[in-house]
């Protein structure tokens, strides 16, 4: 690019310094696009205001019309509810003996990568779309957290060969805690699946986190079989069911 | 919907198509769009039929430039509204309707785009064979708009949202960053790109 192309990119182009005769092929374009006959607007809207009024008929649909401020308190609620009921059942024997640093660092990230997932999952519709680079980049931020918690000295310890052996029931467990959370943001959901992935972080992160005040076993092996894994599994199985609906499209 | 709504069919086409050409140039006694929209907030259905009157024809436009399917645009303009019936409780009293829609709309595109190219990959470009032709102006003029179509749909998404949003939506820069969540500076840079893609594109039909 040239100087004097580099300085006119900077300040953008007026719609004066557009090439007349491609200005011209834009005007024609919009002008060849401009017809629209009043039977097209009476059937598009006489078929719609059934739908609009349906659309509230159900609990999911007067919950996805809820402000989003609305929305993401509740997702995040049902975040904090599920966390409170397992602090009150088991009394956070999982953090009890360890250093509160530790803790803090554990449970903090993981809290705020909960709250950013749900909240980028639930933004609002009039927001720009949502990037596939920046889905990715919080759906793997979300996995590294949960791998890195396991190699925090003084929360993980290093266990003896075949210590990975509890790890099933742990990760049974963190997956129904994450469910709730994931079936109450895709209820709370009103735009692209897209964010049906960062939905899917959230709820295996908060697997993780509930795993993480109640699980006592902090050997290595275990927290990333038992628990690491968790968030992963809830990944693969929302890429799965994307690659079949594709599929199903494609067919269909 | 509210019960002193009017029904649908007592509108007469006529009118609509009237309401509709006045779209983009209602006179100051109308209620802003704005208006109309917080009264739809407030339960009159009859807000939203004068929204969508305003704002059919806008996206019925829209679309069409940016699909080259009939019933698919018309597809994304029923979603539009319907999402932006969704969103209502998000509507701040200061905020400008004109954006919300638009974005609403472009994403929706943006979507359809998404899928389309994933489609793509796996079967050769199935859709232009599939594509309607949904317009009925003169063969030659059809020919230089499908020529148009086809540049603007041979530029990267994020400049041809830019082209949409700055040239035929005539939204200042400011706001068109805005609408696609980036800086004023870097839409310009993909404005000035997109009209010189064109501009050598197109240059070959338009000098030959």
């Amino acid at each position: 690019m040239s100087a004097r192309d580099q300085n006119a990119a900077l300040d953008g182009p007026d719609r004066d310094d557009i090439d007349p005769d491609v200005a011209e092929f834009l005007r024609e374009c919009d002008q060849a696009s401009g017809d629209v006959s009043a039977d097209d607007l009476q059937s598009l809207l006489s078929s719609m205001e059934s739908q609009l009024t349906q659309s509230e008929s159900g609990t999911g649909g007067w919950l996805k019309s809820r402000s989003t401020g609305t929305r993401r308190a509740l997702s995040f609620g049902s975040f904090l509810a599920l966390a409170g009921l397992a602090l009150l059942r088991m009394r956070g024997r999982g953090v009890a003996d360890l250093p509160a640093w530790a803790v803090g660092v554990c449970l903090g990230s993981l809290g705020v990568l909960i709250a950013l997932s749900l909240w980028t999952a639930l933004r609002p519709l009039q927001a720009p779309a949502l990037s596939h680079g920046k889905v990715g980049a919080l759906a793997l931020l979300s996995v590294g957290c949960a791998v890195i918690v396991a190699f925090v000295p003084g929360l993980a310890q290093t266990s003896a060969a075949g210590a990975a052996h509890a790890a099933a029931p742990c990760m049974y467990a963190g997956l129904l805690f994450g469910l709730p959370v994931y079936a109450l943001a895709r209820v709370l959901d009103r735009g692209p699946r897209l964010s049906s992935i960062l939905a899917a972080s959230a709820a295996g992160l908060t697997g993780n986190f509930i795993l993480a005040l109640d699980c006592p076993n902090h050997g290595r092996e275990h927290m990333l079989v038992g628990h690491a894994s968790v968030v992963l599994i809830f990944l693969l199985g929302v890429f799965a069911v994307h690659a079949v609906e594709s599929r199903l499209r494609r067919r269909g | 919907m509210t019960a002193h709504s009017t029904s649908a069919s007592a509108i007469s086409p006529g009118a609509l198509l009237a309401s509709a050409a006045m779209a983009a140039k209602h006179t100051t006694q109308d209620p802003t769009d704005e208006e109309l929209m917080r009264r739809y907030v407030e339960g009159d259905a009859a807000a939203f039929r004068s929204l969508f009157e305003r704002y059919g024809p806008i996206l019925l436009r829209l679309t069409r430039r940016h699909l080259r399917d009939e019933e698919l645009a018309r597809e994304i303009v029923q979603q539009t509204f319907f999402q932006l019936h969704r969103a209502r409780n998000d509507f701040r009293q200061d905020s400008r309707l004109r954006p919300w829609v638009l974005t609403i709309a472009m994403n929706l595109v943006r979507e359809h785009w998404r899928r389309q190219k994933r489609r793509k990959m796996s079967e050769l470009d199935e859709t232009r064979h599939a594509a309607p032709e949904p317009l009925r102006s003169p063969m030659e003029a059809n020919q230089r708009v499908q020529q148009l179509r086809e540049a603007m749909s041979k530029l990267p998404e994020s400049q041809r949202v830019v082209v949409e949003l700055h040239w035929f939506q005539e939204r200042p820069f400011a706001e068109v960053a805005k609408l696609v969540g980036s800086t004023e500076g870097a839409v310009r840079v993909r404005a000035h790109r997109a009209y010189k893609k064109l501009e050598e594109w197109l240059g070959a039909e338009i000098r030959p």
